[in-house]
Formats: structure tokens, sequence, C-alpha cells
């Protein structure tokens, strides 16, 4: 098997792996093997039902939002929301890092010993569910920080027939910090694990205990328990619906009958995160493609054939007893990588393994088709990229050294927008903001790869724009008196292109290691004017105006704005200034600037 | 690979696997069942099912044969809003017509129970419930018809309804389908229909999205030609609302997956050809930020004119008379490009039913009356450099007409500050040039001493009433008293006409040369 070529894992790991898990049984939290320079921790699966569904919580999938505070990756930054989670898987992970267990000092002990090259985190069952939540933990607490002198231990997290944990926004999230390559899933054919949360809890309440305690391999099977195939039933029908709502918004984006329809189903906000590895009794198949993986795992399950498919709601529970004979069979199966480049044709034994009907391949091949688009207008993207930075470029290197050369500043210059210059200025300001919107408008609707985002590249060129352009835009809002017709900037002018754009920028900040509320203090340099226009319109107020001269020149050192043009003589900002009472400046944090370069 | 019959045959699926199909098919039935051992069945039948998660409305009607002409007969709405329940389904340039059995049943309940019944309803979507209104044959149409009707009331922000009709006759003709196709509306609306057995009239065209029933699958789309292809099985006599949909829905239901066996590339090649069209139509609307650049440079054109002491209206005159530079060539085209698009907008706006164009309009009012009142001088400049006469009656565009009716209907002027400077300032009334125009022609009549001298004085005197009153207001721009344009020339006629014997505030404030501080910053 070529599994190393995937994720550098060998069969060697993943028995290892699933050894750990079947001895985290019996274990309270977790189970942990050191081994040269590779450390598991493994996790028990529980089979009772509130660490399925969280016996209060009142959602139809019994789920929950992520706490921003203790996982701040874990958003979506375009539509500005927190990933959903099992509630009761949350809650089991937080037991594992609260200070009753030595969980989190045991992982600190593996990073700072220095010694192993990297953790593993892996579960049977729910099991898996903890162990992703755990590998999540990890990444936020360690991984996204740069850190220089020695590595950390990477993280791999290895689930054995995990149920769904978290919705879109995890995997888009995941997917964003480059991190999905370290979660490897294996799922065998038929095992309903991973397709029970697809089901309203509601629908599969009744029957849950029982199938929770045949899936318990612990247990013997009881092949005449006739809640078996009532379940199966149900939860395949469920997982149906998901599946063909979810085929058909990958091929026909926006259409309004499917998104009214949709409003009166229960759609389960679950969706596979990371690598999936399905093992069927011939071979291995891997894919990455959450939306192919969703649609495998329920065409995966069906059968055109009466008699098999009569066996398999049984198959479903034994399937997910069965890691144990896939691990020893791993080694003489061949695998199969299912991505863009690697389309299934029809009639491939890879797909008859798995049961695929040539209907399957087709909604397998939408969801590659659909990728293939993000991928593509990604690229699209990117061959704007120069044009987006020559117009940047102009107004650095031209517009703003000539309106500095009368003494105004370019925010002021465009404000009167009397020469030819700015009105150049206006058309790049115009046609960098259709740019931005297209973008912006594809990152809301996820029509573009999930690390999008992510790429420093795009930060740094949007973070660039936020700054150079912004005050073009809050310019022209007062120059058009926008601000009388419709209200201040800040809370109705304000573009949504900028406001991304700022999110983007918090969360590498925040990444770097400054605190929520730090960032949140030092407020955004790129709307300064804004607070200057606003703060000419009102009577002095000392407070404020001393905050407010007390964010100027954190913005100056973190080069939100440019010192060089905001102190000019002409400016707006300036002449503001200087109307403030004798007895403020005299004491003003700013009067040395002021003077400075009233003396040049 | 073909999508697009994926997509039908998935959303088939999935309309079939969520179970609404079934909960709405049980409770006609159910309707049914309790309404059979009446003696006398009265016409309609409607009743309310209370379920955990939906609230579904039933509509039963008495069978209907398609043998009697009146059955395929349509009646054409007209009239006011209190003659016609349906007035908002008009829009601004069609009127479209109904099935008229379907009608006349919905008009016989309209005044006793639906009224209390869209109330009702409308209540429940407010509180974010789900509403299914339902029925088979006529009672499925007289369901689409109170369904759109009730639509008429829900805000495009609001929960939608989801009407279900099962094997109905098509109850509205092209122009009904016309105004609901690019509506929201149309989303509300599944009509499942069993292929061979669903009659047709080709008076009408289908619209909302079909589930078309075959032996053993089914297929799910909206496309309206498709749709009659599709159906277009038989015409029989037979009596529509016999075929029983819980039995095609079961069988459909327990078939197993397998490959579809139907044959009608054909019919979807065709619809993706409608789509490919109709897509091109949509993209002119991403044009939206071309046109803010167009915008930016005749804003700066205006400005240049300005400095010359022309005005861009005179600018543009002159320069149609002698092409000048190539930056007034680029002036011309980009105005023919902001006029097209702003053409097209109007006109699709106008096929809109009644009552959703106002989000339409809101999105874009500012921006078109900005438009309007920056770019309509240039149309007229044109229209008299053509020899055209009386502009606003008869020479102007009815894109213009139509931004100012809606801009005016908003009645959201907003409140401007008395001190602001006017100088980017855009005169309020669009037509204020063509006004000019027609008053420089009475001048001259004056003076060649062409028609009667009270009578052109009069029309005089009531144009410099009109520009007065708008100085007064501050609702014209400063620019109207640069040097070189065509009002300046008209005020220098009229003073040596007037000379003597006429004398207002406006002539002072003209020969006081007041109008130098008219528009500043005081």
């Amino acid at each position: 098997m070529a599994l190393e070529a995937l994720a550098g894992i060998t069969n060697d790991l993943i028995t290892r792996s699933w050894k750990a898990s079947t001895r985290a049984y019996n274990t309270d939290h977790f189970h942990k093997e050191e081994e040269r320079e590779t450390v598991v921790v493994a996790f028990a699966p529980s089979f009772s039902e509130k660490d399925w569904i969280a016996p209060e919580n009142k959602s139809p999938f019994g789920e929950t939002k992520m706490k921003r505070a203790q996982f701040p990756c874990m958003r979506s930054i375009g539509n500005d929301v927190d990933a959903t989670v099992n509630e009761s898987f949350l809650k089991n992970f937080q037991v594992l890092t609260s200070p009753t267990t030595s969980f989190c000092d045991y992982v600190k002990t593996v990073v700072d010993s220095r010694q192993s090259q990297r953790i593993v985190f892996t579960g049977h069952s729910t099991g898996g569910a903890t162990a992703i939540l755990a590998t999540v933990w990890y990444l936020e607490t360690y991984f996204k920080k740069p850190r220089g002198g020695f590595p950390l231990p990477e993280p791999l997290c290895m689930t054995f027939g995990a149920p769904l944990v978290g919705d879109y926004v995890f995997k888009h999230a995941l997917g964003r910090e480059n991190w999905s390559r370290f979660f490897v899933n294996f799922v065998t054919r038929f095992d309903i694990v991973p397709r029970i949360m697809l089901a309203r809890k509601a629908s599969t309440k009744q029957a849950l205990p029982r199938v929770l305690s045949q899936l318990d391999p612990r247990v013997a099977i009881q092949e005449n328990d006739q809640s078996i195939p009532v379940f199966y039933t149900t939860v395949m029908k469920e997982t149906a619906t998901v599946a063909h709502q979810a085929v058909c918004e990958l091929i026909g984006y926006g259409d309004a009958f499917l998104e009214t329809f949709s409003s009166f189903l229960d759609l389960s906000p679950y969706r596979p995160a990371g690598i999936f590895v399905f093992s069927t009794g011939t071979g291995l198949v891997s894919v990455s493609n959450s939306d192919a993986i969703l649609q495998i795992l329920f065409y995966a399950s069906q059968s055109s054939n009466q008699h098999e498919l009569s066996l398999v709601p049984f198959q479903s529970i034994k399937d997910h007893r069965s890691y144990e004979e896939m691990v020893h069979s791993m080694a003489m199966k061949p695998l199969n990588h299912l991505d863009l480049h690697h389309l299934p044709l029809d009639g491939d034994p890879m797909l008859r393994d798995l049961g695929l009907s040539t209907r399957a391949r087709q909604c397998v091949c939408a969801a590659f088709e659909a990728e293939k688009q993000r991928v593509d207008n990604q690229t699209k993207i990117y061959n704007k990229l120069p044009k987006i930075v020559e117009k940047l470029a102009w107004i650095e290197d031209e517009y703003k050294p000539r309106c500095k050369t009368h003494k105004v500043g370019y925010y002021d210059s465009f404000k009167y927008s009397n020469e030819e210059k700015d009105f150049k200025a206006n058309v790049s300001r115009a046609e960098l903001a259709g740019l931005f919107d297209e973008v912006l408008g594809l990152v809301k609707k996820g029509l573009l790869p999930d690390g999008f985002e992510g790429h420093k590249e795009w930060i740094e060129l949007s973070t660039r724009y936020r700054r150079l352009i912004e005050p073009l835009d809050i310019s022209n809002y007062h120059r058009h008196l926008k601000n009388e017709d419709t209200g201040p900037y800040m809370l109705k002018g304000r573009p949504n292109r900028y406001k991304h754009a700022q999110r983007g920028y918090e969360h590498e900040l925040l990444k770097a290691g400054k605190s929520s509320e730090e960032i949140e203090e030092s407020g955004c340099g790129s709307c300064f004017w804004a607070d200057v226009e606003e703060l000419k319109g009102k009577a002095y107020e000392s407070v404020e105006v001393k905050r407010f001269e007390k964010l100027v020149e954190g913005w100056i050192t973190n080069r939100e704005i440019d010192d060089e043009q905001i102190f000019l003589d002409g400016s707006t900002f300036r002449n503001w200034w200087r109307s403030l009472p004798e007895e403020h400046k005299r004491s003003s944090l700013l009067r040395e600037r002021m003077g400075e370069t009233r003396s040049t | 690979m073909d999508f697009s019959s994926l997509k039908g045959f998935e959303l088939g699926k999935l309309v079939l696997s969520s179970g609404l199909l079934h909960i709405s098919w049980n409770k006609i039935s159910e309707l049914r069942a309790s309404r059979a051992h009446q003696v006398q069945t009265p016409g309609l039948g409607i009743k309310i099912f209370q379920e955990t998660k939906y609230t579904v409305v039933v509509f039963v009607a008495p069978p209907i044969n398609l043998s009697c002409p009146l059955n395929s007969a349509s009646t054409i709405l007209s009239g006011t809003k209190d003659q016609n329940p349906f007035h908002f389904l008009c829009s601004e340039k069609i009127s479209s017509s109904l099935h008229t059995p379907a009608f006349q049943l919905f008009v016989s309940a309209y005044n006793n129970n639906l009224l209390h019944l869209k109330s009702k309803l409308l209540h429940l979507l407010e509180s974010k419930e789900h509403v299914i209104i339902t029925g088979a044959a006529l009672g499925g149409s007289v369901a689409s018809l109170f369904t759109l009707w009730l639509l008429e009331t829900v805000e495009p922000t609001l929960k939608r309804p989801l009407c279900i009709t099962f094997g109905s006759p098509l109850i509205g003709d092209a122009k009904l389908q016309e105004i609901l196709e690019n509506s929201l509306r149309n989303s509300c609306f599944l009509h499942v229909a069993y292929a061979s057995q669903t009659p047709i009239n080709t008076d009408f065209k289908p619209f909302g999205t079909f589930l078309i029933c075959f032996d053993s699958e089914c297929i799910s789309i909206d496309d309206p030609e498709a749709v009659m292809e599709l159906l277009g099985g038989t015409n029989t006599d037979q009596v529509v609302g016999l075929i029983d949909y819980g039995k095609v829905l079961d069988r459909l239901d327990q078939t197993v997956m397998e490959d579809s066996r139907l044959m009608i590339d054909d019919v979807i090649s065709r619809m993706d050809e409608r789509a490919e069209k109709k897509k091109l139509r949509y993209d002119q609307l991403k044009k939206l930020n071309d046109i803010k650049i167009s915008m930016i440079y005749i804003e700066w054109y205006k400005k240049k004119s300005k400095k010359e002491k022309t005005g861009y209206y005179d600018r543009f005159k002159t320069h149609l008379a002698s092409s000048v530079s190539p930056f007034d060539i680029d002036i011309e085209k980009r105005k023919r490009e902001v006029n097209d698009y702003w053409r097209s907008l109007v006109e699709e706006v106008e096929k809109k039913p009644q009552s959703e164009k106002s989000l339409l309009k809101t999105r874009s009012l500012f921006s078109g009356n900005n438009y309007r009142r920056m770019v309509e001088p240039l149309d007229i400049a044109e229209y008299y450099h053509n020899g055209g006469r009386e502009y606003r009656a008869s020479g102007r565009s009815r894109h213009y007409v139509m931004l100012e009716k809606w801009f005016k209907e908003e009645k959201i002027e907003p409140v401007r500050c008395v001190k602001r400077d006017l100088s980017d300032f855009l005169t309020f009334d669009s037509c204020f040039w063509s006004e000019v125009e027609e008053a420089l022609i009475v001048s001259k009549c004056l003076q060649t001493q062409e028609g009667e001298r009270e009578v052109l004085l009069r029309k005089l005197v009531r144009f410099e009433e009109y520009v007065w009153e708008m100085i007064r207001k501050r609702e014209v721009s400063p620019e109207i008293f640069l040097e070189k344009s065509s009002f300046m020339k008209w005020w220098k006629e009229y003073k040596e006409i007037i000379k003597g014997f006429h004398s207002s505030h406006f002539t002072k404030f003209m020969n006081d040369r007041m109008y130098e501080s008219y528009g500043q910053a005081c």
C-alpha cells in the first residue's frame, strides 16, 4: 500500500494507531504510547447515547457553535461565522482538556521535550471524534504560530469509523489553514457510523441506544435485532436527502427553487473534513474532496443487487467492528487516489468495489467539476493580480507624491477632485473596487478553493489595498456628502470588501499571537479619515479626542496610516487638529508631530 | 458530461426523498375522503392541517371534464385593484390571462373565506413557519392561484410558502410565465405531473418547477418548453383527477436506484441552449462596475467643461457639430454604453410584477437618479442638435420617465444642508436644458416676428418663473450661469426683449450678477 504518498504515513503507523485505539478502550481519558520519534495518543469511544447526542441540546442535529475564544481559527473569514460541531463530541473533548486530566500537560511535555517528530491523535468510533477535536486544539495551541528554534512535532489525526464532527465551516477552516492534510479517516464501505450524523436526531433517537450497543465491539452482535434494519433505512433515507441536495447545489448554484425547497427541510450541517480512505473487500480508495466523500458515503451503501441489499443493514453494523481486519489486510490491498487528476471512468473496478453506479459516478464527478471550477476561479484572480499591483503602484508612486507637492495629501486632493490626476485615481479606485468585489463575491459563495483566503500573498495584497485605497473611498463618500444623506461612513458606507480585508489581516495578527482584545482595541487604521470627518463635525470632547490621538500613534507604528501624508499643511486632519482648544494641543500626544512638519 | 440532466434527476430524487409530497398527498386524500360521503359536494373545499413541522393547506375541487369547452378557455385579467384580485400580476407592460374554471372557483371563494385564510397564513410565515399549500387536479390550480395571490403580500425577505400541485391543468398563459420567470415567486411552485396522463393546453405555459413522473423514474425541471415537451403525452377526454399519486410516489420510492433509461437527451440539450442564452442576458447586470467607471468619465468631462466656462451641456452640443478631441468621442461612446445599460435595466424591472419592483428599485434607485440627472442633458443636446422640438413631450426616452417616476414614488428626497456648496450638484429637473432650448426658440421667433408677440412673451415669462423657482430652492446647478452656456445666451436675448417694461426678482438677480455667488457654501 502506498499511503505514504498521501500523508507520510506507513502501514506500521496505521497498525500502531489502531492498536493504541483498541488499548484506549479501557482508559478513562486517553492512552499514550511513545516509540522512537512518534507519540501516539488514543481516545476511548463511548457507546452510550449521551456521548453521541447531548441530552439538553435543542438543535435538530445536536450541533453547537465553537467558541471563538477557544478556537479562533475555526471560522469563516468571508462570512464571519464560527464553525459548528456536535455538542456531545465537543463536551467529551472539553472534559479531556479540563484540569481533571493530565492531557494538556502531557502534550506540553511532549512538545517541550523536543524528542518527538510526530504526535498522532487516534481513536475508533467517537474516540475518533475526540481525536479530531484534540488535533484541532493542538493545531490552534501550538501550530498556528510561526515558531523559530526547534521544530514542533507534526500532528496527525487518524480515525477509524469516526462519526462526522463538524460542518462546512469546520471543513473550510481546516482547508484555509492548510490543516486538512493532517486528518486521515478510515471508513469501511458499509460502516453506518460516518453516516449517522446526516440524519436528524429525532428520527434516529428511538433506535439509537440499541444500535449503539450493537456497535460496541466488546459486545456480541445479535443478528436478529429488528431495530437495526429500521435504523439503517432511516439513516440512509436522510443521507440520501442530504446527498441529493448537495449535488443539486453543486450543479445549479443559486437555483431559487432549490433554495425555497431546501428551506422546508432539516438538512444535516455535518460535512466530511480531511482525507477519507474507504476500504472495500479488495482495495482502498482515498479521497479528499469533501463533496465527493459525501456522495460516496451515500452511494457506497447502495446496491443494485437485491440479495446484497437485504444484508446491508447488518453489514453496516459489522463493518463498524471490522477495522481490526481492515488494518490486517491493508498491506495486501492496492490504494487508489480519487482526485481532480484521477477522475473515475465508467466501469472502473475501484468504483465497482465501492458499489458506485453510473449515476453515483456522475455525482462524484460533479463534485470534482465544482472543485475544478473553484481552482479555475482562483487562476482567473491570480491572472488579475499584476493589474491590481500596477494600479496600487500608480497610486503609491505617482498619485500620492504628486499630491504631496501641493501640500494637501491625496485624501484631500481626491476630495477636491479638480485635476486630471484625481480623475485618474478615481477611475483606478472604481476598477479596483470591481476586482475586489468580485473576489469577495466568490469567497462568500464558497466558489474559491478553501485555501485562498489563507494565502500570504493575498492577505498582504488586500491589506495594502485597504490601507491605500480605503482613504479614497472615504474621501469619495464625503465628497458626495453621503454622510449627510445616508449616515456616517463607518455605520452606513463602509464597503464589505474592506471589512473582509480587515478580518483577513486581523486573523493573521491573531495567529501571530496577538490577543483578540489587543486587536479590538487598536481599531482600524484605514478608517482614520472617517474618524477625522466625524470628529470634525462634532463639538470638542476631550476623552474622545485623546483616545483618537492614541490610536493614531498606534496606526503610524503599524503602518496603517501614512504619516507623510496626514500632517501636510492642507490636510483636513491638520486643520481639524488646529481647531482644537489650545489647552488640549499643549498636552497633546501629537504635538511634536504637528510641530515637526511645520518646521520642515 | 451532461450535468443538467444529472441535476434534473438528482433534484427529482431530492423532492421525492424529502417526504413533502407524501405529506401533501395524504392530506389531500384525507380531505377528499371526508367529502366523499357528503350528499351534495360543494364547489371548493379548503382545510388547514396543523402538523408539528408543517402547516398544510389543502384545496379540493370537483373534477373537471376536459371535453367541456369552457375548461380550456382563459380569462383575461383586467380592471383596477378593487375589481381584480390579480391586479398585481399585470406588470407595467403586460397583462395576463388565467385558466377560467380555476379562476371562477377562486373568485367564488374569494369573498367568503380566502381573505381570512390569507391573513392567517401571513401570520404563520412571519413567525417562520413552514406553509405548504396543496391540491390535486383543479384543486391544485386553485391552490396555485391562491399562492400567487398570497405571495403578493409576502415580503421578499420573509419565509416563502411552497405550493405543491398534483396533476393540475396549467393555469396561466405565456405572459404570466414571463412575469414570473425572473421572480423569486416562481420558486414557490412545485407541480407533480404524471408524464403520460397530464393534459396540456397550448394556450397556456407552465411556470414554477415540475416533477415529471415516468413509470420508474422522475425528473425535476423548470424550463417551460422542456416541460411542455415532456408532458405532451396524451390529450385524452379522460376526467382529470383520478390518478392516485400516492401510488405513483410509492412506486418511484421503491424503484431500486439504477441508471436512467429515459431517452430525453434532445429535450435536455435544447433546454441547455436556452439556459445559455438566458445566462448571457444576465451577465449584462454584472456590468454595473463598468458603468460606474463610465460615469466617472462623464463626471470628469463635466468638470473639464466647467473650467472652460462652457458647461458640459454646451460642450457636448458644440462637439456634436464638429468632433474635436478623442476625449469627446470617448464620452459619446460612454454615454451610449450607460444609456444601453439603464434602458435594459428599466425594461427588466418593468417586466416584474408590481409589488416586486420595490426591491430592485431601491438597489439602483440612487444611482439611476444620479444617472438621469447627469446624462439626460447630453441626450437633450443631441436631440436639439438634430433639429428636434418639444423634447419633454415627444423626444424623451421611456426609461428616463420611469426612473423619474420611481424615484418620485419613493419620496426619499434626502434632507440637504442649506449651506451646502453646490458646485458638484446636478440640476433636479433633468429636462432643464430642453426648457432652455424651447425658450431660445421662442426668443428667436420674437426676433423674426413670427407668431403673436403676446403669446410668445407669456411663454418666456413662464420660463423665467420656472427658472426662478429652481434658483430660489437651490435646485439648479450653478453651471447654468457659466459665460458660454446656452442659458446665458438666452438671458442676453431675453434682457433685450424685455428691456424697460418687465422686472422681477429674477431680472434683478441676473442684472445685479447675484448669480456669481449662487451655490457657494455660505
